[in-house]
């Protein structure tokens, strides 16, 4: 099933997109730099093996393949060719930091050259189409240049050792970029900027609700984990089992879950009408709230405990035997201390409960999951994609934001 | 001052501390030592109340702690612990001010009193104050574990085992601060350690303990003259007996009157020990004796050392 595939992705991939490990910089004697050399000749597999967009007489037909040099004008061929040459070049350049920051604002730079190569094509194939209703999708080739020109950046990025503002710089560039090709109209004829654009006002509606949802149930899991891995750190007994309870939790796929609390919900508003009133139903935002809360609690308690742990017994001896107050300890002690552990898990709890709000959709809870399933239902690629794209990078920028806020702690820790 | 009524601690069945009974005077350096498990921690936490008492009474100031507030209580005494326990998020000046802003001193107050304790405790102040624990060596750190028991200024010090595991050249410049501080403020101190040297250097007053029950209290020379049993024997005694007990006597006590002899002088303070350190290494078995102001008081002989 594509949306459990792309929810499980977004859990397992997106916390580790950012901090790829530098591999090491010896190789054979030509090639100073590995990982890009493999970047490159994916990059150019990409444009050479595979098509750049399709082309489809309408939405629902799978199109045909459109290679780089037949689908975009020369001067952006050009462009693309040169940034490959200059990726190349990179890779066998002696280990400095002129060589990674080339690699870095060409790679960045090539991000946007691609999209705005698509959004060209797209424009140049409307023009020959016999009808209005042709459709210009994404191809293998853009992805898999666009993906190895992304991973170019973050390797030149890990290589400069950049801190983060300068990882935040370059996301807003391309962000910027890729927001002022979008408003220029540039990729207007593209099948994902029509499928957005028949949708503009559910599309912020749905991205709201999901937002929404995550962010209720991330508090909500919050307000309840984190008493619970207080207690279980306080009373290793009463540790043990909660996370018996929660670890059992876990183990439920999340479409089995979803499923089950249809059920009792539902029996739940019609015994108790007031509950009614409150919007408690058996299908809807409530099962999908609550489902993602039990997901969230484990990882909130387990890393609330874990930190709470991490505070040296001694420390909370000399806290006590300074006059400070059990409260004073908690609060301005081992809060603090355990602080870092626990925005990790908020970290981790967010990402996943972004991606497994996709599945919510099922249950009628709406969200970035809706465009998934819609798609699904109606056979159209682009528009599973856009659900798809949309809550990855959503993903990416929960993870991105609490990168930041960890990174404060830190500092001053 | 201090005073424990037969106190009695118990973990299980077994007595950890049993019917002890002490009185730290006023001002006193009282040291408790003990082998491990003896019970010299648990003694040391009940009378600031991190530990409970199942019997007895601990008395400050002829107040039995119970009737104060635990945390009133200890904001009015000093505590260093073992492990140290600096707070790893806060930097040495706000380690240092933890107490003084729990009794909510003025600010300026606050960085005053940091300062001056930087000072005393010799970290360099621009230096040390704006670091974090974990950028500081063992020694500074122990330095701060003080520091910041002394920061409010308590009238009473719980050590326990402060200088625990330093190397030998900067636990001795430490024991030098702490006895030089307790010279200079007359503060009630009590402190716990397994180093009967350290014992006898700093005390005033040393209690010997041994599985939870007070063996002997006394001055450092009472301990080592006549101590009470085998036990104590074999705690003060080992190769280092004699040298032990040259450390307890001052040069006044042996004084001959005789003349004028060549050879560095020494202190008619300064101990048995460290005349028989400069004997031997001037090669001599006589010492002229002279004050502060250059007086010759007399002379140490070596003989003389030996006697009772
Ligand atoms: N919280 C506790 N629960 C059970 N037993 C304890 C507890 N605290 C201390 N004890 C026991 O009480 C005895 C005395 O402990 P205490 O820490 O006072 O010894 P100590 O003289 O300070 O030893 P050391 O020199 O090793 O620090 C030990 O046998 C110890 O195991
Ligand atoms: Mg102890």
């Amino acid at each position: 099933m594509v949306s459990h595939v792309v929810s499980r992705v977004v859990r397992r991939v997106v916390p580790h997109v950012f901090p790829v490990p530098a591999m090491p910089a010896d190789g054979p004697a030509m090639i100073r730099n590995r990982v890009l050399a493999t970047l490159v000749a994916l990059g150019v597999v990409g444009a050479l093996a595979f098509g750049f967009v399709g082309f489809a007489p309408n939405r629902l037909l799978s199109g045909r393949p459109v290679a780089l040099w037949d689908a975009v004008s020369a001067p952006v061929l050009w462009v693309v060719a040169a940034a490959w040459l200059a990726l190349a070049a990179a890779s066998l350049a002696p280990p400095g930091r002129g060589r990674d920051r080339l690699a870095l604002v060409v790679g960045l730079g090539l991000v946007l050259a691609l999209l705005a190569g698509a959004g060209e094509a797209a424009t140049r194939l409307a023009a020959t189409a016999p009808s209005p209703s042709a459709r210009t999708s994404l191809g293998a080739g853009f992805w898999l240049m666009l993906f190895a020109a992304a991973l170019a950046a973050v390797d030149a990025l890990q290589r400069l050792a950049a801190g983060m503002a300068l990882r935040a710089l370059a996301i807003l560039l391309v962000g910027a970029g890729a927001l002022a090709l979008a408003a220029s109209g540039q990729l207007s004829e593209l099948s994902l900027a029509k499928e957005y654009a028949n949708r503009r006002e559910v599309f912020l509606a749905e991205l709201l609700r999901h937002v929404a949802l995550v962010a209720g149930a991330v508090l909500v899991a919050v307000a309840v984990g984190v008493p619970l891995g207080l207690a279980a750190q306080r009373r290793p007994r009463t540790g043990g089992i909660v996370f018996g309870a929660l670890n059992l939790l876990q183990t439920i796929p999340s479409i089995a879950l979803f499923g089950l609390l249809i059920g009792p919900l539902s029996w739940l508003a019609a015994a108790v009408p007031a509950l009614q009133d409150l919007g408690v139903r058996g299908i809807g935002a409530t099962p999908a709230l609550v489902a993602l809360v039990l997901y969230s609690l484990l990882p909130v308690a387990r890393n609330t405990q874990a930190g709470l742990a991490s505070v040296s017994p001694a420390v909370v001896e000399a806290a006590r035997g300074m006059g400070l107050t059990p409260g004073q300890i908690l609060l301005g002690v081992e809060v603090p201390i355990a602080l870092p552990v626990l925005i990790s898990g908020l970290r981790i709890v967010t990402v996943q409960a972004i991606g497994l709000a996709v599945v919510a959709a099922l249950i009628g809870a709406g969200g970035l999951g809706t465009f998934v399933f819609q798609g699904l239902g109606q056979n159209a690629v682009d528009l599973v994609l856009l659900g798809a794209l949309a809550t990855i990078l959503l993903a990416l920028a929960a993870d991105l934001g609490f990168q930041f806020l960890l990174g404060l702690t830190r500092r001053s820790a | 001052m201090i005073e424990l009524t037969r106190v009695t601690k118990r973990y299980g069945d077994k007595a950890v501390v049993d019917d002890l009974s002490l009185t730290v005077a006023r001002g006193a350096f009282f040291v408790l030592v003990g082998p491990s498990g003896s019970g010299k921690s648990t003694t040391l936490k009940m009378i600031n109340r991190l530990v409970g008492i199942d019997a007895g009474a601990i008395a400050v100031d002829g107040r039995n702690v119970r009737d104060m507030p635990a945390e009133a209580l200890r904001r009015g005494m000093g505590y260093v612990i073992q492990s140290i326990g600096l707070f790893p998020h806060w930097t040495v000046a706000d380690n240092i001010a933890t107490v003084p802003r729990l009794l909510r001193w003025p600010e300026a107050r606050v960085r005053a009193r940091v300062a001056e304790l930087i000072a005393l405790l010799q970290l360099d102040a621009a230096e040390v104050a704006r670091k974090y624990p974990h950028e500081l060596s063992g020694g500074q750190q122990q330095r701060i574990g003080v520091a910041r028991a002394l920061a409010a200024d308590p009238g009473i010090v719980l050590m326990d085992e402060p200088f625990g595991a330093l190397d030998p050249i900067t636990r001795d410049a430490l024991q030098g601060e702490i006895a030089r501080i307790h010279a200079a403020t007359e503060k009630t101190i009590v402190f716990v350690t397994h180093d009967m040297d350290e014992a006898l250097r700093l005390g005033t007053e040393i209690a010997i303990l041994d599985q939870g029950r007070l063996v002997q209290c006394g001055s450092p020379a009472d301990i080592l003259r006549s101590p009470a049993n085998d036990f104590v024997r074999t705690f003060v005694g080992g190769a280092d007996f004699g040298l032990r007990l040259l450390g307890v006597t001052r040069v006044r006590d042996r004084l001959r009157p005789n003349g004028a002899l060549a050879g560095p002088p020494v202190s008619p303070d300064a101990s048995l020990k460290e005349a028989l350190s400069l004997m031997i290494a001037s090669r001599r078995d006589a010492l002229p004796v002279r004050d502060g102001a250059g007086r010759s008081l007399g002379a140490v002989h070596l003989a003389d050392l030996a006697r009772a």
